[in-house]
């Protein structure tokens, strides 16, 4: 079986250097492709982000059961997922103190409006659908979490 | 031609140049497939005020050029044969995602299935679909099949 886990966190923390921050990232990808998961990574690695811990998740029991173990920066996450979807991953998240301080960012096919307003109002940070750009989501992650643009 | 004709080969070859690299012709005569054991399918069903399935079924060897054009592989990678499957069922959920999107638009409650591979052709369907046969540069023969009501949708 396949690792879940790419590349084992080396728990860099947030430096700061007058208004520039260096921060090495702990990422969460949730998504139940494998090929899904390497093209969100890849898309992060070619927009230049330095990724401390990246971290992988089949579904959202996954997620959750990953973040109460390590610290995670940002999750990135798919909605249609077996076991737990993102949605009600985000739900989750969201009724939980210390996990409700990570932001979200939804990257899924759906489009309905309704699903989406849902997780706007339990508040996610972002959206993309489905094919994405590799830029627009490095430029997303950069915005979310407030890093100037390389 | 009807307008979800349009849409379906509109947005299929749209996704299938921007998600996989992969850029396609509407086929000029019937797709010729090989053996069964060399063809690979995925399906998505998805629910909503309309329910039904797209399919996508590829060569499995266009599959696995498929995977590699998604994950930066050199042809040939071992790796590529093994996410090929996972790369036609994402295919088959964007395709399905974004067709769904431009046909019923964002204010319906559509819900999308998880997408289903298999080795050889999709089952024999007798809902009303639209048939969208697809060749790559390379003449690989591509297939894309959506299952709805009659009516439903553009």
């Amino acid at each position: 079986m396949q690792s879940r886990r790419r590349d084992v966190p080396d728990w860099k923390h947030a430096l700061r250097s007058g208004d520039q921050a260096l921060m090495s990232l702990n990422l969460l990808v949730v998504d139940d492709s494998s090929v899904m998961r390497r093209m969100v990574i890849r898309s992060l690695a070619v927009s230049g982000l330095q990724v401390g811990g990246l971290f992988q998740a089949e579904n959202g029991a996954e997620a959750l059961t990953l973040m109460r173990r390590a610290w995670v920066d940002i999750v990135l996450s798919d909605i249609h997922m077996p076991e737990m979807t993102g949605i009600e991953l985000v739900e989750r998240m969201a009724a939980d103190p210390l996990l409700s301080q990570i932001p979200v960012v939804i990257v899924s096919t759906e489009r309905g409006d309704e699903r989406l307003g849902h997780l706007r109002q339990l508040g996610i940070k972002g959206y993309l659908s489905k094919p994405f750009q590799p830029e627009h989501l490095g430029q997303l992650v950069r915005e979310i979490l407030g890093l100037e643009t390389q | 031609m009807t307008d979800t004709t349009n849409v379906l080969r509109d947005v299929a070859r749209e996704v299938l140049a921007d998600f996989a690299f992969l850029l396609t012709e509407p086929a000029q005569a019937p797709l010729a497939w090989p053996a069964a054991e060399l063809v690979r399918h995925a399906e998505i069903d998805f629910e909503g005020p309309f329910c039904g399935t797209l399919a996508i079924t590829a060569t499995s060897e266009l599959a696995e050029a498929i995977a590699c054009d998604m994950l930066g592989l050199e042809a040939g990678d071992p790796e590529a044969v093994a996410q090929s499957a996972s790369a036609l069922g994402e295919l088959a959920n964007v395709v399905a995602g974004a067709v769904i999107a431009r046909l019923f638009g964002t204010s319906s409650n559509y819900k999308l299935g998880l997408p289903q591979v298999a080795h050889g052709h999709p089952r024999v369907d007798v809902r009303p679909r639209e048939v969208l046969a697809l060749e790559d540069m390379e003449g690989r023969p591509i297939e894309i099949q959506l299952h709805k009501p009659a009516g439903a949708g553009k």
